[in-house]
């Protein structure tokens, strides 16, 4: 690194490296998205000029993506924690439903003055969110059953868990009972609104809060070097005197409670209420994984990136109601550039395989 | 790398600008065609009326509510907007962005759309009207529509009794949601059952999805195999797969919301008819009549809306050989005493109090 390098410089320069392969990944996704808008007999820029307005530039939209973005910021850093561990935890769903869904109960049933309730509900919640998480870390630990399989397999037994209890014991009867959802928090519990025509709330800015707290964990602690370390190379770690057990703990009960947030901040700051499949259909966990995937785990890229996608299912509506398009086009669009990152990932791989054939082929 | 960018660059720029000849045309297109229509100004002129549902795919209750929504567009001259919701948070997203953005009438095509448009009917009461089908809600600004649909459901109750004759006294039924989600059609049917059968036992199943056929395929050959010659089909676009097990296996069933019999599926006896499309003309009619309000409706037979193929419903497919002039006589008695109030199938009791029973 050059001395003469000055800081400001330097900011962009790392700015542009970390926003470099998802900006090309976006472009390549929206000409792929205008591709298929032509198909549909519609003008690409006038489709997008509306979508982009009634997404990011008029300010009520604007709100409704940011709401939007809340939990999927927030999972996506719980996804960002463990993969960059070298965790592979798809569990971030399963983990989500969990916490929030012990929050809601506790929010619901437990009598007391409202500040102690609402601490209760929410500590509870992201404790049982690290506990759910934590069954197959150490299920990897003690059988070295493999994390993928399992994480991705808890999230259906969280869901259906919950829907029983949504659909029977909890269920709100108010009305024609026909919704499956819990009754409402009371109304002391729920997080502020900050705007009067918007449902924006305070849940944004608990997601700013988390996004600050892992780049602090990430990038000034101990456990954050040692956890980063075991991402990047397992054998280093352990021969450097890591415990490697018990980074896989801390890391995979932390990624559970910051799951439990993301799920906290829709029932608390939006639906007031558990809603079956409120945190499944709308697929925030894997559009956290998304852009966690698309940002390189990149606390801050993961951010803009999470805002973006959201921002991509708002406007995609917006222009259902407007003109009458398809909402799968959002859809297309935001695969097209996961695709694209995931085309980068691969060509790296195969580049990486192809030196090391290479080099194996010098030595023998 | 620079190269690349400028080739990147230059292709956007290719394709926006050909994008851009492109879209010359039809903005001058569209205000010509709109022109043409208010000769006579068309009471809706100017006004947007939305239907806001779940995923429409292939299920007939959406679908007949779309139709009859870009009718009554044609004949009163509004803008008809269909917000399909594909998933729970985005009920509430569009219904607020439809009242941003100054839409008339806002029509929930669903239970789903349900929570949403009582919270905004709460929050926004003088915003927009507010309309729900299909589910009730407390807000006082939504205008519910519901059926008895129980009333349908004895009906096709009895149908399966009379076609069964007593060689089973085992009866199935394929639904979607258990609890209150289909206890109306469980309680009908099994009323309707008992009328005819009084040893009747029943055997429900359910799909937890509105679109999956091969679910209900499975369930339904299962009941089969269980001593069932009668499966109802109430699980919407799953309605096929029942209908596909019936056609292999040679037993009986019937279908739901339309007319579902068909000449080459000898095995569908009636369908239990719920008319969306009616409900919604209906409800627009409604709307552009100086008597609109937003008082609840519960709409039955006696309104035309709820009933059963070959019973209250005309249709192009023969009635079942299994069902004699006797018994349509005896179908047709009961829908004119549920339609007169002799029959009550309007009180019924929930499904706790049932059991308890």
């Amino acid at each position: 690194m050059k001395k003469n390098d000055n800081g400001l410089s330097l900011v962009l320069l790392r700015g542009w490296a970390a926003l470099r392969q998802p900006l090309i990944a976006i472009v390549f996704g929206l000409l792929i998205g205008a591709i298929i808008i032509v198909a549909c007999g519609e003008s690409p820029l006038m489709v997008y000029a509306e979508m982009f307005q009634k997404s990011f530039i008029k300010p009520y939209y604007l709100f409704s993506t940011l709401v939007r973005s809340t939990p999927v910021i927030i999972c996506a850093m719980a996804v960002g924690i463990s993969w960059r561990a070298g965790y592979i935890n798809l569990g971030v769903e399963g983990q989500m439903i969990t916490g929030a869904f012990i929050s809601t109960v506790v929010a619901l049933f437990m009598p007391g003055p409202s500040f102690l309730v609402a601490i209760v509900a929410w500590v509870l919640g992201m404790a049982a969110g690290a506990a759910y998480a934590l069954i197959p870390a150490i299920l990897t630990w003690k059988f070295n059953v493999s994390m993928v399989i399992t994480t991705l397999m808890m999230n259906y037994v969280a869901s259906y868990i919950t829907s029983y209890f949504v659909t029977y014991p909890l269920k709100d009867t108010a009305g024609d009972g026909l919704s499956i959802q819990t009754p409402e928090i009371a109304e002391a519990l729920r997080l502020p609104r900050l705007s009067s025509t918007t449902t924006f709330n305070a849940g944004f800015i608990i997601a700013i809060a988390v996004v600050v707290l892992i780049l602090f964990i990430s990038r000034k602690t101990i456990f954050g070097y040692e956890s980063k370390m075991g991402g990047f190379n397992p054998t280093f770690a352990q021969y450097g005197g890591t415990k490697q057990v018990k980074v896989m703990m801390i890391t995979m009960a932390l990624a559970g409670a910051i799951a439990c947030v993301a799920g906290n901040a829709e029932v608390f700051g939006l639906k007031y209420r558990y809603t079956d499949g409120m945190l499944s259909t709308t697929s925030y966990a894997w559009t956290g994984l998304q852009s966690a995937l698309i940002a390189g785990l990149d606390p801050i890229g993961m951010t803009v990136v999470a805002i973006f996608l959201s921002g991509l299912q708002i406007g995609g509506s917006a222009i259902q109601r407007s003109m009458g398009i398809p909402l799968e086009i959002a859809n297309i669009i935001q695969c097209c550039i996961t695709l694209f990152v995931s085309v980068k990932i691969t060509i790296r791989f195969v580049k990486k395989s192809k030196a090391a054939a290479k080099e194996g082929g010098k030595q023998a | 790398m620079k190269k690349f960018f400028a080739l990147l660059l230059a292709l956007t720029m290719v394709l926006s600008l050909a994008a851009c000849g492109g879209k010359e045309e039809t903005p001058a297109e569209k205000p010509a065609e709109g022109t043409e229509a208010p000769a006579d100004a068309l009471p809706g002129e100017g006004m947007e009326i939305a239907l806001v549902t779940s995923k429409i795919g292939t299920q007939v209750f959406l679908l007949q509510m779309v139709e009859a929504l870009n009718e009554a567009a044609e004949k009163y001259g509004f803008k008809a907007t269909i917000v399909e919701c594909a998933d729970t948070a985005a009920f509430e997203e569009n219904i607020r962005a439809l009242v941003a953005e100054e839409c008339d009438l806002i029509i929930g095509g669903g239970w789903e759309a349900g929570d949403a448009l009582n919270k905004m009917a709460a929050e926004f009461p003088d915003a927009a009207n507010y309309a729900l089908i299909d589910s009730e809600v407390e807000a006082e600004a939504v205008k519910c529509i519901s059926y008895y649909e129980q009333q349908g459901a004895y009906l096709i109750g009895m149908t399966a009794a009379l076609v069964t004759d007593g060689e089973s006294h085992t009866y199935g039924a394929v639904h979607v949601n258990e609890g209150a989600g289909s206890w109306k059609w469980r309680y009908g049917y099994m009323e309707g059952v008992k009328a005819i059968d009084p040893d009747a036992k029943f055997i429900f199943n359910y799909t937890a999805s509105y679109s999956d056929p091969a679910k209900a395929k499975e369930l339904a050959i299962q009941q089969n195999e269980q001593g069932a010659m009668f499966v109802n089909s109430a699980c919407a676009a799953g309605d096929s797969g029942t209908f596909e097990a019936a056609l292999e296996k040679g037993f009986y069933t019937s279908g739901q919301d339309v007319d579902l019999t068909d000449p080459s599926n000898p095995y569908i006896v009636t369908s239990q008819i719920k008319d969306t499309y009616q409900s919604v003309t209906m409800l627009i009619d409604e709307f552009f009549s100086d008597s609109y309000d937003n008082s609840n409706s519960t709409w039955g037979v006696a309104e035309g809306t709820i009933g059963a193929v070959h019973v209250t419903h005309e249709s192009v497919n023969p009635i079942h050989e299994r069902l004699s002039e006797e018994d349509m006589a005896l179908l047709k008695q009961a829908a004119e005493d549920i339609a007169s109030g002799k029959l009550d199938l309007i009180n019924m009791p929930t499904e706790e109090e049932y059991n308890a029973g």
